[in-house]
């Protein structure tokens, strides 16, 4: 046999195989892959994959699990209508006699039920029955309202009745739980007591609402507010997590930002099968004295992924990290709002970090210490350059400068080059790359290019998001103008540019400016420039749109 | 100037039937291209495709020809066109006379198109026969593809049931 031969052979030997094809799907039936069987369902609606459930065994055991396992109900108020809460909820019911109707309407275009115009109290044996008959429903998400309703006594009363109705309905047969209530609610919501054997809770119970002139605080002054709502979250929350110990997934958002609830508020002494954590706003105990239960953290021995963010105000929350780094759950991903000494020397005593998100570098000197610094590029990164595959660093968007949190390669290059299986990262450019002052889109050109060609060798890299800074931004200051300018200019930079040490073909950039509207208009979006590295003419024009 | 000789790659199927065919045309096929360029010396034995037949193969590169030189899906590319690929069964003029053939065939077409990783001929493929189900009853999906109803009455009243709150009324 030749070389040749042996080469091709070896090659047919590591490929796969599948079985002898036969005549039709239907003898195929059992042998058919069922990856295959699933990409050509894949263009198929809900309804056509409902009715695969029922051709054979075979295909129920492969589509049953596609069908409709996720219900929203969502409680929304239309800001728009001035009509009042009865007449609109008369009109809509006159319309809509029957539930399946409605929902079989929805269900094409979302999963979604938008209940507060929709079902009347007399609709609810409909709404019960419904819910009971959906046996393949494992996930529920609530989400209700009642901010700017004129009626608040009885929105109250009415949203209590539909969340009494879905979760008897659905009680001990759901997976994932989701509870958005209303900011000022403070009522428990009745039924919560029904529901056991969940995998995944998240509840977002957050102060900060929407209006229309941004985002404002309800009662933020107000301490009493407060105390109701730490109340809300020790009474409705606690009792839940407790009734439901094999949670795998728990995610707690909190937006009181007065002595709102602690950790051992909600926490009962042991989550064992806790794999995915998620805290968001809590009162972090900041010293030994308050130990609050997640500063023993034991019971969380299982704990993967981790995310804590205190959105509100800095906190010094040196006693979680000294707990974290004494129980040493086997953390494999980190998302953390804030770095500081603690902080780096719990990294530094373990190994074995997949992804590590640093959220926020804020405007406190601790963050910006050369030490701090040192110490997570000497020895803390170090400590995971096995096994390191993310990093992203964050900032705060008003700090002007980031005492070396910036990507500056002379500083970086010799940390990241030690992380053999990194292939995400994302940083911020130093200012003199990322310039806050107008210039020319060549001028940009050259200071992106230049930081990429000190980036250093990283062939692992798949993917570099720079983040270009946002502007400071304020209505009416022409900024907006500015920030469109940037972008502009980023889109004709950015397809420019070449990442040289990495492989070329899988790297893929990315350059993004987050683009503002002006307060009081709806919604704001990220635009990313999203390239392949390219091959390129690099004989770029000298165009001034970015002044312009 | 003459332009340069394309290079000829032979392969040979499951059932000795060699092919010998431009790179370029191979090369819509990620399985053979990562062949090739993971061999960098001249090799001048046919490359062997065992589970692929000669008639099949020969649909696969009268497609793969009629494509040459469009762009391959990057992963990218793959990942951000993947809902729009779920939503639409839109299927080109060409691409569906070429795909009118019998069930079998189809079948072994999409098989195979998987096996050699050409995701626009798996695509056609798959979305030919969601089409073909489209609107159809499960009692004539089973007609359609040979299907043989293996629930047990009761069984089969239990799976209806759970799915009525979402069938037409």
């Amino acid at each position: 046999m030749t070389l040749c031969n042996e080469v091709w052979t070896i090659f047919s030997s590591i490929l796969p195989t599948h079985p002898a094809l036969s005549s039709s799907l239907g003898t195929m039936s059992r042998d058919y892959p069922s990856d295959i069987l699933l990409q050509i369902f894949s263009h198929l609606d809900s309804q056509s994959k409902q009715r695969l459930c029922l051709v054979s065994r075979y295909f129920h055991s492969i589509f049953a699990p596609l069908v409709l396992r996720h219900i929203r109900f969502l409680f929304c108020q239309e800001r728009a209508s001035t009509e009042s809460i009865d007449a609109r909820l008369k009109t809509c019911s006159s319309s809509l006699s029957n539930l399946y109707q409605h929902a079989r309407t929805l269900r094409v275009k979302t999963n979604s039920f938008y209940l507060s115009r929709h079902v009347t109290t007399s609709l609810l044996p409909a709404l019960w029955r419904t819910m009971a008959s959906l046996a393949s429903l494992k996930s529920l998400e609530l989400e209700w309202e009642r901010h700017g309703e004129e009626n608040l006594e009885m929105m109250e009363r009415y949203q209590s009745h539909v969340i009494e109705s879905v979760l008897h309905a659905t009680k001990d047969r759901l997976d994932r739980l989701v509870l958005i209530p209303d900011a000022a609610s403070q009522s428990l919501p009745v039924g919560l007591e029904w529901i056991r054997g969940l995998k995944s809770l998240r509840i977002v119970h957050d102060q900060l609402g929407w209006g229309c002139s941004g985002f404002f605080w309800y009662d933020s002054e107000d301490d009493r507010a407060c105390q109701c709502h730490r109340q809300w979250m020790k009474n409705a929350l606690k009792p839940l997590i407790s009734a439901n110990p094999e949670l795998e997934t728990l995610e707690i958002v909190q937006g009181c930002r007065n002595g709102g609830p602690e950790p051992n508020d909600v926490l009962p002494a042991s989550l064992k099968g806790l794999r995915n954590l998620t805290i968001s706003g809590l009162e972090l105990p900041s010293n030994q004295k308050r130990r609050a239960s997640l500063v023993e953290l034991s019971p969380l021995r299982n704990l993967r992924h981790l995310t804590v963010r205190a959105p509100y105000k800095w906190l010094k929350i040196d006693a979680f990290w000294g707990a974290l780094k004494a129980a040493q759950p086997p953390l494999e991903t980190l998302a953390s709002f804030q770095v500081c000494l603690s902080m780096v020397n719990y990294l530094n005593s373990f190994s074995g970090l997949r992804s590590l998100e640093i959220q926020r570098i804020d405007a406190v000197d601790e963050c910006h210490s050369p030490e701090i610094l040192s110490l997570f590029l000497d020895h803390a990164l170090p400590s995971h350059a096995y096994s390191l595959e993310r990093l992203e660093i964050h900032y705060q968007s008003d700090v002007s400068t980031l005492s070396g949190w910036d990507f500056d390669p002379n500083t970086w290059a010799p940390a990241l080059a030690q992380l053999s299986k990194l292939k995400h990262l994302a940083i911020y450019p130093p200012p003199h790359s990322a310039h806050h002052e107008p210039i020319t889109t060549s001028q940009l050109f050259r200071s992106y290019q230049a930081l990429l060609d000190n980036v250093g060798d990283m062939s692992s890299l798949i993917t570099l998001k720079i983040n270009h800074p946002q502007p400071t931004f304020e209505c009416g200051t022409g900024h907006m103008h500015w920030s469109s300018g940037v972008q502009r200019a980023l889109n004709n930079v950015v397809p420019k540019l070449r990442v040289k040490n990495a492989s070329p073909r899988e790297l893929v950039l990315y350059t993004g400016v987050q683009h503002c509207v002006p307060l009081g208009s709806e919604g704001w979006g990220y635009n990313p420039v999203r390239v392949c590295v390219p091959e390129v003419d690099s004989s770029d024009e000298d165009d001034d749109i970015y002044r312009a | 100037m003459a332009a340069p000789a394309t290079q000829q790659i032979k392969i040979r199927c499951n059932d000795e039937k060699e092919f010998t065919v431009d790179r370029d045309v191979l090369e819509r096929s990620v399985l053979i291209k990562n062949m090739l360029e993971d061999v960098t010396e001249q090799q001048d034995a046919p490359i062997p495709l065992p589970n692929v037949s000669g008639p099949v193969m020969a649909k696969v590169l009268e497609y793969c020809t009629h494509h040459r030189g469009e762009p391959l899906p990057s992963a990218d590319t793959e990942q951000s066109q993947d809902e729009t690929r779920k939503r639409t069964t839109d299927i080109s003029e060409w691409d569906q006379k070429f795909i009118t053939v019998d069930q079998e065939m189809l079948f072994e077409i999409i098989l195979a198109a998987n096996y050699l990783d050409i995701k626009s001929l798996l695509d056609v493929g798959c979305k030919t026969v969601a089409n073909m189900i489209k609107g159809k009853t499960p009692e004539e999906i089973r007609k359609l593809f040979n299907i043989v109803n293996d629930f047990t009455p009761e069984e089969e009243a239990q799976i209806k049931k759970e799915n009525e709150w979402a069938e037409d009324r």
